[in-house]
């Protein structure tokens, strides 16, 4: 800790220091200090004497000085900002000063006692060029006040060691503190903007999440805590972690079979023909795969396909489509944004943030990638947020920002359940697209999964209207509805969804891609009505036509 | 066998966990991550009280009434606030800060309560 050296090294150490001094004689805590300033023993600087000389009565002075140092310090508030807080309190205690309204014949005679002390100004400068510090008002300050109140920042440092002496749960919260502030003191050594936008992000909230953090660590405390469970724990820890850093290997596309699609001309331009005219996406999925399977090294076919399958609720089979589309061209912004998002629909949230990485640095390759000396999930999420983030602020002033940056902050906020945040983020970028379907649709799934399922369920009918083939958007519609406990709407709707599964292939032969999620949240469904005869219906095969009479879809 | 009683809105909740363990996997996952029994008294706005005990240590099970086994934490709320903390508008924490929460035992497992009903729903995707 490269201040705190500075503040007791010997070179400044608060023998020569008088104000410190003040601080030390009137302070009754710092026991362990004092037997370094027994009275007679001193030998503060000629300075000090100079002006204890001058000034017979100073020692009242100097009392209610320090007292009033003391009293106006950031003491008296520790559990809610402890030591980050310091150049505020600082502030706070200079204009404490300022009342004091010394008179000038007083001001001069500190002055010059001070001038003495500023030899070891080393760490003082070179503190004073932060940023912050700069920016913070010195105004009407006596420059050699100035100077000597920096040098009595070994109050700080008092601070921090009067706080450890009460015992261990200050403790916790000095070193969040002091740490926090070693941190900033650092950011803004390296990065003066980036300084503040993070600043500001730690100290929103306040008291909630203080007691957030307490409460989180009670459960992580609890999970360690549990001795006899803590084999069984180990392997479910093991399991999130092999489930995140697995490589993902779903394998090769597969194709389904029998594609008449394969006798067509051109399959790639039918199916974005078939595309525009709103024809099923199992169809236009149908078109794609032909187009491929005549030439597998056509990109914008496997990007499109991807797309097509994810938004038809297929998600396996749009990873590996989207997998293949990024092997063949690394940096194509659509296919990672996609392949980031279907990653994070299968919790596979590893990748997805090491996706929205490559994302990021192939449209802002300016932007710094800071070394990741450690691959645990949360360390990942947090750099690539914090590079998103930076994107986001260097958009020109006035200027809209990135659409795309939100999506992918939305995202990132969304796989750390950081619902509120991630809504805000797609407000915004449907902001810029309003007819984005596909946002509407995310926007929907996030606040559905914050619990706010009648909000979502109007999300999802916008994106309906603006796409009817949207069978991602009709599945979760399905299942909002089947949450607020609407069965026969949530039955309806996955009804139709799967109905859209139907192509021109024969009945019968088995499809290769089919769609889990809706088949198993129909069969919830009907579960949840206490229809196990539907049930066996579906379980039979046979298709989605033997329930019309009593469904409408 | 049906967990349900008539008038608590809590008893659909109650309904789809059970429905949602009859998926082995989520059954599994749910036990790994809970590991706990959880007994729940319920109010209802009648005044009524029922309890519901969800065994997520040894067998992935809800019923109505007592469970076989002592549970490891007992939660006395209201139906209301159940259905909120289910659906996700209310969280664990906050409901026992404002003392809609009453909990018997290791309180550190109502930390766990959000986690619970998360298993019990389908995701939506983005």
């Amino acid at each position: 800790m490269a201040f705190q050296n500075m503040v007791t090294g010997a070179e400044c150490s608060t023998n020569s220091n008088p104000l410190s001094q003040f601080i030390k004689q009137f302070n009754d805590d710092l026991s362990h200090q004092k037997d370094k300033f027994i009275p007679g023993t001193e030998r503060a600087g000629s300075g000090s004497s100079s002006f204890r000389t001058a000034r017979p009565d100073i020692s009242i002075q100097d009392n209610k000085f320090a007292q009033e140092f003391f009293d106006n310090s950031s003491l008296q508030r520790i559990p809610n900002n402890a030591v980050s807080d310091w150049v505020l309190d600082f502030n706070n205690v200079h204009n404490e000063f300022n009342k004091l309204k010394l008179k000038p014949s007083e001001n001069e005679e500190m002055e010059r006692a001070f001038k003495h002390m500023d030899m070891h100004g080393n760490w003082n400068s070179e503190f004073l060029q932060n940023p912050d510090i700069q920016a913070t008002p010195f105004v009407e300050m006596p420059t050699g006040f100035e100077e000597a109140f920096d040098q009595s920042f070994n109050w700080v440092n008092d601070f921090e060691l009067k706080q450890r002496d009460k015992g261990k749960g200050k403790e916790k919260i000095t070193e969040i503190g002091s740490l926090s502030w070693e941190e900033q003191f650092e950011a803004a050594q390296r990065e003066a903007d980036n300084n503040t936008v993070i600043n500001n992000m730690k100290d929103e909230g306040g008291l909630f999440n203080e007691f957030e953090k307490i409460w989180s660590q009670i459960k992580n405390d609890n999970i360690t805590d549990d001795d006899e469970e803590e084999d069984n724990l180990m392997s479910s820890i093991w399991d999130i972690d092999y489930n995140n850093f697995k490589i993902l290997e779903l394998g090769e596309y597969e194709f389904e079979q029998d594609n008449h699609y394969l006798n067509s001309e051109n399959p790639l331009q039918e199916g974005l023909k078939l595309m525009e005219t709103g024809e099923t996406l199992s169809e236009v999925a149908l078109a794609f795969e032909a187009a491929i399977q005549k030439d597998p090294s056509n990109f914008n076919a496997w990007v499109l396909l991807g797309n097509t399958q994810a938004q038809n609720e297929k998600e396996e089979a749009a990873i590996r489509a989207l997998q293949k589309a990024v092997e063949l061209d690394g940096n194509n912004l659509p296919a990672l944004m996609s392949l980031a998002v279907s990653y994070t629909n299968e919790s596979y949230d590893q990748q997805a943030y090491l996706t929205l990485e490559r994302w990021i640095t192939a449209k802002y390759p300016d932007i710094v990638t800071r070394a990741a000396p450690m691959h645990n999930v949360m360390s990942t999420h947090d750099r690539v947020t914090e590079l998103f983030l930076q994107a986001a602020r260097n958009a020109p002033e006035g200027q809209a920002m990135d659409p795309d940056v939100q999506v992918g902050l939305g995202v990132l906020f969304y796989g750390s359940e950081n619902y509120d945040k991630a809504v805000d983020c797609f407000v915004s970028a449907l902001n810029t697209r309003k007819d984005d379907y596909l946002l509407w649709n995310r926007l929907g799934a996030t606040l559905a999964n914050s619990g706010r399922p009648e909000d979502a369920i109007e999300a999802y009918h916008k994106a309906l209207e603006l796409k009817p083939t949207f069978v991602r958007a009709r599945f979760n519609l399905g299942v909002s509805c089947l949450n607020i406990g609407c069965y026969r709407e949530a039955a309806e709707h996955l009804l139709g969804a799967l109905s859209m599964h139907q192509t021109g292939i024969e009945k019968g032969s088995s499809l290769k891609n089919v769609s889990t999620s809706l088949r198993d949240t129909l069969h919830r469904t009907f579960q949840m009505m206490n229809r196990n005869d539907l049930n066996e219906k579906l379980n039979n095969g046979g298709d989605v036509d033997q329930f019309r009479d009593e469904f409408e879809f | 066998m049906s967990v349900k009683v008539e008038g608590f809105k809590s008893s659909d909740v109650f309904e789809q966990l059970q429905t949602s363990f009859t998926d082995n996997s989520i059954k599994q996952e749910s036990i790994k991550k809970v590991k706990a029994i959880f007994e729940f008294n319920v109010k209802n706005s009648d005044g009524k009280e029922q309890l519901w005990t969800l065994d997520l240590k040894n067998e992935g099970s809800v019923k109505t009434g007592k469970g076989s086994a002592k549970p490891d934490i007992t939660i006395t709320l209201e139906d209301d606030t159940f259905v909120q903390l289910a659906s996700g508008k209310l969280n664990g924490q906050k409901a026992f800060m404002s003392g809609k929460l009453k909990i018997k035992g290791n309180m550190m497992l109502a930390t766990k309560l959000d986690s619970v009903f998360n298993t019990a729903k389908v995701k939506a995707k983005l």
